[in-house]
């Protein structure tokens, strides 16, 4: 039973902290993080822009700029595989692939797409030129790009920004990863489009059966698509649960003023959103103990000298807060209204 | 009615004309000679605007002799005239006789003296495209490291240090102090060589356009590798190295931190094939597009750098005929300099919507 939970483990981050060096001093992007991802889940990871939602998971395929630096342990089925140039080159775009928001500045202006799907599988797997062209004109089929087999052979800026993304995502797919990391990829794109983008990654991966992380600071995004959720703050997580439980009984202050301040579509009431107190945390220069501590509403003399830990107090629930009466947060923060 | 008719054939000429110029090509063509006959006329006239003539010397020469020499050469008759004559001839591939060199025509001069000069410009362009782009590379991809302190310090001294201050210098260290290097004299040696291209047995039988194809003669093949050159080739590279190393430098760092390389390297690309197939290609972008500007500041440091090296080129006999007042052979190498930078420029146009797509019409 262990064992065969072990084996299902696709991605096993620990302690995981990445911090950039900069003139105006060290910034802690990613604070001591870990959680793990299982073959075929799907992960949403939530938090402010700024929470470190990039920069962790380019941390763990190893694409940081020059000035970061990554400490901690990533084992990919078990293999050790931070800061690992070789092992990573070698899964990255096979096991391991990655698409980010910017779909109209990600791929190479100067390069067509044909050569630029081509290489992955040719660099990868070894197969000639046309073998590959094939798949990659299969891939833009999957992704729904029309006439695939003339487009192939265009350059990018012949493409809108959304079926860049399908081609990016048809690229990052062209291996049969077993995970896809999907950071922000629609927040650039119009909403319809975004509906789009986000109904080809759900059915590839059924299609393919791998494990998605969605990235994103779109709640909507996340009830959408993920199965389970890590919300993120200041660099570390703070909260871990499936969508239902994330969504109905949040167990932090943070996600409970996330939650509250979504628009919701059920809400006829006129009442104006909340929002959350104060501004994001300084990375440059976190608080002592919870980053959130200087917003929270519920705030303890504990919170502000030590760090609430992640702690498991449900079946595969996390939280990290010392308040120990959270089931009616969402409440509290409706009738304050 | 017929009225009506008349006009509309007016109107589908008008168009079929407009659509002439409106290709490209042509009017690049046309742009181009419209510009050469521009640069001939104003030298043509500015050279008439200085002083002294090509037969004033040290010694004063007889009235009469002066006279008869000025009729030969037609330079007695009224400047619009002369004008008129030399466009005339030009149109008819005629450069005229070489005031000055009387032995030569200025076509047998320019003759003598391009292969020299594309020679060394060819060489000096080369060897600041290869180290320039690559040591503009080290630097780029060893940002803030000691190769790139290294190489902005020598691109830094390269471009406060211009090559008539350069050639000096280099002649005074390894020509004279250390005495290694020949300081002079490339190419002077053995003219003839290049006369073979005007002489009967090589243009009998061959096109006008032969003497582009590269039929060296056999014992002059050595001449590209000549040591005379060296020092030339050296002041007249190492300012556009330093340009073209700063260029690529800033280039290459912008490039590199682009989304798409990031993607590249998402899709587990090697770094040397990040850089071959994804990185170079806009990097070197802002470097094909300076290549026009580029060819013209080689060309025109070329002119100096004959002169200090006293090489058989055009450049030095731009200088001299200027300063002897040969009209014709400074006229005739302006043709030849105009010419030769337009359709440069036209080729680097054309090279620049080949290499980036999104130009491309
Ligand atoms: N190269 C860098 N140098 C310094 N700080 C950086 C660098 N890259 C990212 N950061 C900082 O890391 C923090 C986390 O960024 P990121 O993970 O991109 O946030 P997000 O959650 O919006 O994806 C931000 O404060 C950002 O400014
Ligand atoms: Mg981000």
């Amino acid at each position: 039973m262990n064992e065969n939970e072990n084996n299902n483990i696709l991605l096993d981050v620990k302690n995981l902290t990445t911090t950039f060096s900069t003139q105006e001093g060290n910034v802690a992007a990613v604070n001591d993080l870990s959680f793990q991802i299982k073959a075929g889940e799907t992960l949403g990871v939530v938090g402010e822009s700024g929470s470190g939602k990039s920069q962790l998971f380019m941390s763990i395929l190893g694409l940081l700029a020059n000035n970061g630096k990554a400490e901690g342990s990533v084992k990919y089925k078990g293999k050790e595989i931070l800061n690992q140039k070789k092992t990573l080159e070698e899964i990255r775009g096979d096991r391991l692939s990655m698409i980010f928001q910017d779909s109209m500045t990600s791929l190479n202006p100067f390069v067509k797409i044909s050569d630029q799907l081509t290489e992955v599988l040719m660099v990868h797997r070894g197969i000639s030129y046309n073998d590959a062209l094939n798949e990659a004109i299969n891939m833009l089929d999957m992704v729904s790009i029309p006439r695939a087999k003339t487009r192939v052979h265009r350059y990018p800026h012949e493409f809108s920004g959304g079926m860049r993304q399908r081609v990016m995502i048809a690229m990052s797919l062209i291996c049969k990863p077993d995970l896809l990391i999907a950071d922000e990829p629609t927040t650039a794109l119009d909403v319809t489009v975004q509906a789009q983008i986000l109904d080809i990654i759900d059915n590839l991966k059924k299609e393919l059966n791998m494990a998605v992380v969605m990235i994103t600071h779109d709640l909507g995004v996340v009830a959408r698509v993920a199965e389970n959720v890590m919300v993120m703050y200041g660099g570390r997580a703070i909260e871990k649960g499936t969508v239902d439980e994330i969504f109905y009984t949040p167990s932090h202050p943070y996600t409970a003023g996330l939650l509250a301040s979504m628009p919701r579509l059920d809400d006829d009431s006129n009442k104006a959103l909340y929002t959350i107190q104060g501004s994001p945390p300084n990375l440059q220069n976190l608080p002592v103990g919870c980053a959130f501590s200087p917003r929270c509403e519920y705030v303890m003399d504990q919170c502000k000298t030590s760090v609430p830990p992640l702690e498991c107090f449900d079946v595969n629930r996390h939280r990290a807060c010392f308040l120990d009466n959270y089931q009616d947060l969402i409440e509290n923060i409706n009738r304050g209204q | 009615m017929s009225n009506s008719s008349h006009g509309l054939r007016d109107l589908s000429i008008l168009n079929i004309i407009s659509s002439i110029l409106g290709n490209y090509f042509i009017r690049k063509i046309l742009v181009g000679l419209v510009t050469i006959w521009v640069v001939i006329t104003v030298t043509f006239f500015i050279m008439r605007l200085a002083p002294g003539g090509p037969f004033t010397g040290e010694r004063q020469l007889d009235p009469a002799v002066l006279a008869n020499l000025r009729h030969s050469y037609g330079l007695d008759l009224p400047l619009w005239k002369q004008y008129a004559m030399y466009m005339l001839n030009l149109l008819h591939g005629d450069l005229g006789p070489s005031l000055k060199d009387t032995t030569f025509t200025v076509k047998e001069l320019l003759g003598i003296g391009l292969p020299n000069s594309i020679l060394l410009g060819l060489l000096a362009l080369a060897n600041a495209l290869i180290f320039g782009v690559s040591i503009g590379t080290l630097a780029a991809l060893h940002h803030n490291g000691w190769q790139d302190y290294t190489v902005m310090f020598i691109a830094i001294v390269g471009i406060i240090c211009p090559s008539f201050v350069l050639a000096p210098l280099l002649t005074l260290v390894f020509g004279v102090n250390w005495g290694i290097l020949p300081v002079a004299g490339f190419g002077s040696h053995s003219p003839e060589h290049w006369l073979y291209f005007f002489s009967p047995e090589y243009q009998h039988g061959s096109h006008w356009w032969s003497f582009m194809i590269p039929t060296i003669p056999k014992e002059s093949i050595l001449w590209a590798f000549d040591k005379h050159l060296i020092l030339p080739v050296i002041s007249l590279s190492l300012p556009v190295i330093a340009m073209l190393a700063r260029l690529t430098r800033g280039s290459m760092i912008e490039v590199m931190n682009a989304n798409y390389i990031r993607t590249a390297r998402a899709k587990g690309l090697s770094e040397r094939r990040i850089i071959v197939k994804h990185a170079l290609k806009g990097a070197l972008l802002p470097v094909v597009s300076v290549l026009g500007p580029l060819i013209a500041g080689i060309t025109t440091g070329s002119v100096v750098i004959e002169k200090i090296y006293n090489i058989s080129g055009v450049g030095r006999y731009f200088v001299d005929g200027a300063l002897n007042r040969d009209y014709t052979l400074v006229l005739g190498t302006v043709v030849l300099y105009s010419a030769l930078l337009i359709s440069l420029n036209t080729i680097v146009d054309i090279t620049y919507g080949y290499i980036d797509p999104r130009i491309k019409k």
